[in-house]
């Protein structure tokens, strides 16, 4: 299964951003729509508490246009979260979702996005039921509101695989402008408030606005972000280890069951051949995974035995740039004994690969990676490549 | 131990000492009978008694319904925090006669089904309060809890809401929105609340030893029985007076017609009151009915009778001044309202020229504040400013064809309250 | 069996004059000369019950109350 390989952070690290599925672009893509439409509610909440208006534009229409908004980001929040469980690339469940803090794969700032869709549902929640709790209640909770906005531009900064995007940069940075200039005019209008507080909330939020773009300057945007963005330190232990692994002899407490491939069999070490298409089998093996190199491109090798046929290595080399927590393929080869090709798709723990052997084959691997000992476990099913 | 057959109920003295203590309250009225709530509820009803507070609500109706709410057991709050400045009444009466005070808030209790009464009162009259429940206490002849609550001295602190936020220990004295939940349903602690007036509550104590058809054997139809009154102006100083309501003021207070010229014009009220011309409000028979039929409120029983030599309407400006400071400041019609109208008047009295859109402008101003406070506060002056602009219509036009009076005196009594030390 | 009656109540401790009641119900709110509103008629009608729940929903202090008519 898809999903319980993925909850395994190792698996996820492995079998890293391969970027092809239809869910995983959501993702990245309702994230930031959700952003901007966050920036656009708070935005049309600053007009309408400020209470400016004109002629055509009634006061009302600040209120309905706010909360349309408000929904209307709510549902790409939901878009976002769900996407992002289902998709499985990283390992989260939907309780981590809404519970903050918890998940192993970049806590902190997974953490955030769980804070920050908590604290909308809390005003989605006490707005509908505004009449019930009381003016003083909701108010309270609305301004938790502002909140959100940096929360959730931390956790898109801190998570997102488009993080370096130049388009995505543009649309946070106009993003920001925007909300800031609504907070200082809610600050400068704000009748019901003392100037002191109003004074320490603008000092605030120009701190707060600093400190995400040092930090952004310093993490995200260098590279190598994925290694610190607080993905669990048994997990970077891990990596450092098959690392040392790759460079010196195979470790002596590989299990027999897992033997060492941490390089492509030579050639000629076996005249094996597939089974007969088509066919499904278990197989066994290990991944191992380089450290990134000064542009961060990093290697990921599966090598693993079919269990019934003989001892031909299959193996699998996903090469590209680390990006999100995984690795944003560029290339992906395969090679069973002599025949080679080429890796077809990738989607969570399942590989999808094309080989010539001799004649075309597809070749489906699902995995599950034993976090401890990098150990893999799976099927490799194979169909007649003209299926596809 | 007998009913008083005349018009001196609640000011009966005999034996005459100026505090009635406990013995000779008993001497003199005997103990409660003791009642059940349908036979209390009921006497009440039949007796027609009317709240003195200023609001002149039929007081069995307002028993009914606390005694009705049925949610959780009620709470009633004897109401002596009178907060107008030109009324002294429900002080002199606790002062004097603080045990007929105190059978009517048991008998007020035992009626709606109530086990506390918290006596919400001014400053001065707690020590007396006290003192009366410590020897009423000793003799064991209560069959509830007591409580003294000490009122701010504002003048809305008599306010039905802001009793009950004073005695609930939040906003003390500012009144609350009723309008959807009214503090008969929700009041001190969330229960039902029945907040009455002292006056009210000691003519109960009588109503309950001498029964409904007694009571009505003074005053009107509509408005049975007698009224305490403060009278501004009569004397060398104020006075508390029992009247019969229905009496005329002239017949109670022994005014001829020669004493009658030197009034200018009579407040009935207070300043939440109304002004009538003198020859009007000293031959009207004195009671609610018929006050409202003229425009104004006999409320808690003020008569401020202004002499000649004042100028009204430097009166009238002042009080509207204060009344403007003494209000809550949470309604935006009432605060930009009263000031309005307060400059305007303020204007008329001083600078009449600069009073834009003539005395016309005034009724009209009070148009925009009427009914749009969460308490009366507004309808109040509103109504105050109306009847003045009708009686002093005259002296009004000699403002704007001659300008102000050159030399007046203040009469009115206008504090500088705490509220007002602070603005 | 008849058609429920309704009223609308302003809490104007509550109320700041925002004014949005009176932008969407003006057949029965106008604003005084400080934006604060007046209501017009003891009772809303029928037509006009739909439009005053929907003013009272969009009042930002939730000072505007639609309280049906006890008969």
């Amino acid at each position: 299964m898809t999903t319980a390989l993925v909850t395994n952070p190792a698996s996820a690290h492995l079998l890293g951003a391969v970027g092809g599925t239809a869910l995983w672009y959501l993702t990245r893509a309702s994230g930031v729509v959700a952003i901007v439409l966050l920036s656009a509610t708070l935005i049309l909440g600053v007009v309408a508490s400020v209470g400016w208006t004109t002629e055509r534009w009634p006061r009302f229409v600040s209120q309905d246009v706010h909360r349309n908004l408000s929904l209307l980001c709510i549902v790409f929040v939901g878009v976002h979260v769900v996407t992002t469980v289902l998709d499985g690339f990283v390992p989260i469940g939907f309780v981590d979702a809404v519970l903050p803090f918890r998940s192993s794969y970049r806590p902190i700032y997974l953490g955030l996005g769980a804070l920050g869709f908590d604290l909308l549902l809390a005003v989605l929640v006490t707005s509908a039921l505004r009449h019930r709790i009381g003016y003083g209640s909701w108010r309270f909770v609305h301004w938790l509101a502002y909140l959100s906005w940096p929360i959730a531009l931390i956790h898109g900064l801190g998570s997102g695989t488009d993080t370096p995007l130049p388009v995505v940069l543009f649309v946070e940075a106009a993003c920001t402008a925007a909300v800031l200039a609504a907070f200082a005019w809610r600050l400068t209008t704000g009748r019901s408030l003392p100037i002191a507080r109003r004074a320490a909330a603008g000092i605030a939020a120009v701190v707060v606005t600093l400190a995400i773009a040092g930090f952004a300057a310093v993490g995200p945007l260098r590279p190598r972000w994925s290694h610190r963005s607080g993905t669990s330190a048994a997990v970077l232990a891990q990596i450092a280890a098959h690392f040392a692994g790759t460079t010196a002899a195979p470790a002596a407490t590989t299990p027999a069951t897992a033997p060492a491939a941490t390089t492509p069999s030579g050639s000629g070490t076996s005249s094996g051949q597939l089974p007969a298409v088509p066919f499904t089998t278990q197989l066994t093996g290990r991944q191992t995974q380089t450290s990134p190199d000064a542009q961060g491109n990093i290697q990921i090798t599966l090598g693993m035995h079919l269990q019934d046929a003989s001892t031909t290595p299959l193996t699998i080399v996903l090469t590209g740039q680390e990006s999100g927590g995984g690795v944003s393929l560029s290339s992906g080869t395969v090679t069973y004994g002599t025949y080679s090709g080429s890796v077809i798709g990738l989607n969570g723990g399942t590989v999808t690969c094309s080989v010539q052997a001799p004649g075309p084959v597809n070749l489906v691997v699902q995995l599950q990676i034993n976090q401890q000992s990098g150990a893999l476990s799976g099927t490799v099913t194979g169909s007649s490549g003209g299926d596809r | 131990m007998s009913a008083p057959v005349g018009p001196t109920r609640l000011l009966d003295t005999t034996g005459g000492p100026d505090v009635v203590g406990l013995d000779a309250h008993l001497q003199r009225w005997g103990p409660l009978p003791s009642a059940g709530s349908k036979a209390l509820l009921d006497a009440v009803g039949r007796s027609g008694l009317r709240g003195h507070g200023g609001a002149w609500f039929p007081v069995g109706t307002k028993w009914r319904a606390v005694a009705g709410s049925g949610r959780s057991r009620p709470v009633v709050v004897a109401n002596g925090a009178e907060g107008e400045p030109a009324s002294g009444k429900d002080r002199y009466l606790l002062h004097h006669s603080p045990h007929l005070v105190l059978d009517g808030a048991t008998t007020a209790a035992r009626a709606v089904g109530a086990d506390h009464v918290v006596v919400h009162l001014t400053a001065e009259a707690a020590a007396g309060v006290r003192a009366a429940l410590d020897e009423r206490a000793r003799r064991g002849i209560d069959g509830c809890s007591f409580e003294i609550v000490v009122a701010p001295d504002r003048f809305l602190a008599g306010q039905e809401s802001a009793a009950v936020a004073t005695v609930n220990g939040k906003s003390p004295g500012i009144p609350t929105f009723v309008g959807i939940r009214t503090v008969r349903e929700h009041g001190v602690a969330g229960r039902p609340t029945l907040v009455q007036n002292v006056e009210t509550l000691a003519h109960a104590a009588l109503i309950a030893r001498f029964g409904p058809d007694w009571f009505r054997s003074v005053g009107t139809a509509e408005s049975p029985g007698t009224a305490l009154l403060t009278v501004t102006g009569r004397w060398d100083a104020p006075r508390i007076v029992e009247v019969p309501l229905g009496t005329t003021l002239g017949q109670a207070l022994g005014i001829d017609a020669g004493t009658a010229r030197g009034i200018q014009g009579v407040l009935l009220g207070g300043y939440g009151g109304g002004w009538l011309p003198t020859a009007t409000a000293l031959a009207m028979p004195f009671a609610e009915e018929t006050a409202r039929a003229h425009g104004t409120s006999v409320g808690a029983g003020v008569v401020v009778l202004l002499p000649t030599g004042v100028c009204p309407l430097a009166e009238v400006a002042r009080v509207v001044r204060y009344m403007e400071g003494e209000g809550a400041g949470q309604c935006g019609p009432c605060v930009n309202g009263l000031d309005v109208l307060a400059t305007s008047l303020e204007h008329l009295a001083y600078r009449p020229r600069s009073l834009r859109g003539g005395v016309a402008a005034l009724p009209t101003l009070c148009g925009l504040v009427e009914g749009r406070g969460a308490c009366h506060h507004p309808d109040g002056v509103a109504r105050f400013v109306r009847t003045a602009v009708d009686v002093f219509a005259d002296h009004a036009g000699l403002h704007l064809s001659r300008g102000p009076c050159q030399t007046t005196r203040p009469f009115l009594a206008v504090p500088t309250t705490p509220v007002a030390r602070a603005r | 069996m008849s058609r429920p009656r309704y009223k609308l109540v302003v809490d104007p401790i509550a109320c700041d004059g925002a004014g949005v009641c009176a932008e969407l119900l003006p057949e029965m709110i106008s604003l005084d000369p400080w934006g604060f509103p007046i209501i017009h008629g003891a009772e809303v009608p029928p037509g006009l019950v739909d439009l005053a729940r929907r003013a009272t929903v969009s009042c930002p202090r939730l000072a505007l109350t639609l309280v049906r008519i006890e008969s």
